[in-house]
């Protein structure tokens, strides 16, 4: 086969994939990014200067969570099956995103309540990722502790599991 | 050579279109895998999330009816060399992403990408070079009786 006949060859089987690719995408919605729900969004705006807060935002601190916490809040650690099981939130679900949703915890959870959602902290994406699936299952109360487990570990609170009590 | 060219065919047919159905029957997680390498912005990303696949199951195709053998072949090593490059630039960067490569499964390696994951792209990229360099080998469309 002469080169040029195999680069146009490959270049006719690479376009065929990239539009079979981009017709499938406008097809099958995925996201990227978690979106804060109405429920979420801080009322501070100039047209509603009255209007109470309506709690935590999306990304909230180790002192919101604990606040959460104190009010029975339900957690999800999202993290690898070895960091929960060496230590995680007392009571906290595990639900790695790269499982995708479980059942046994989803059956847990009720979608118009809050739920804490942490990972490892720093550039840790478990958490968001896990969010994004229970977003588009219509779960839109969450929250996702940004420090993650060290952060909620060197804070002092309740915790389980290999690094607990 | 023609019968290794054809076993390195129907591995990596086989392999691709494993990888293809994994990475399409659970399109977020794989975006969530693109997503993680940090190399491209979200519109590319999701694209990307389509298209490697598909590109994926079209070359497995070709593979096993060894028509457009060599040109799949091509596009299989550069699609891996890429992903050696991506995973390298990872393992510089010192994140740790789940490969995504086959979906949930983890046929070879399992856990965040490592060095297991630029040995397995490059026995694939391996027998992809040997379709490439020597054809489609026995049993392929591409060598069919001409009248």
């Amino acid at each position: 086969m002469a080169p040029t006949s195999l680069l146009t060859r490959a270049l006719a089987v690479f376009g065929v994939a990239v539009l079979i690719g981009a017709a499938h995408s406008a097809r099958t919605p995925v996201a990227l990014r978690l979106q804060p729900t109405e429920a979420q969004t801080p009322a501070t705006t100039p047209d509603a200067p009255e209007t109470p807060p309506r709690g935590p935002g999306l990304m909230i601190s180790v002192g919101e969570a604990f606040e959460l916490f104190q009010q029975g809040t339900p957690f999800l650690d999202a993290r690898p099956k070895a960091d929960f099981d060496a230590g995680r939130v007392m009571g906290a679900f595990h639900n790695p995103p790269s499982t995708g949703l479980k059942p046994d915890v989803i059956q847990f959870l009720d979608p118009s309540r809050p739920i804490v959602i942490y990972c490892g902290g720093g550039d840790c994406k478990d958490s968001e990722n896990l969010a994004i699936l229970l977003q588009q299952m219509g779960f839109n109360r969450l929250h996702v502790m940004t420090d993650g487990f060290p952060a909620w570990q060197s804070a002092g609170h309740p915790v389980e599991g290999g690094g607990g009590p | 050579m023609r019968l290794a060219a054809l076993l390195a065919r129907l591995v990596l047919a086989g392999l691709f279109a494993l990888a293809a159905w994994a990475k399409l029957g659970d399109a977020q997680s794989f975006a969530f895998s693109v997503k993680a390498f940090e190399v491209l912005p979200d519109h590319l990303a999701v694209l990307a999330t389509f298209v490697i696949p598909w590109l994926e199951a079209l070359c497995a195709a070709l593979l096993l009816l060894g028509l457009w053998a060599r040109p799949a072949a091509l596009l299989l090593s550069g699609q891996l060399l890429v992903f050696i490059a991506g995973i390298g630039s990872v393992l510089w960067r010192g994140m740790s992403v789940t490969c995504g490569c086959f979906g949930k499964l983890d046929p070879f390696c399992s856990g965040p990408l490592g060095w297991c994951n630029i040995a397995q792209n490059a026995v694939l990229l391996t027998l992809s070079l040997l379709v490439l360099a020597a054809g489609p080998g026995y049993l392929a469309a591409d060598r069919r009786p001409r009248r």
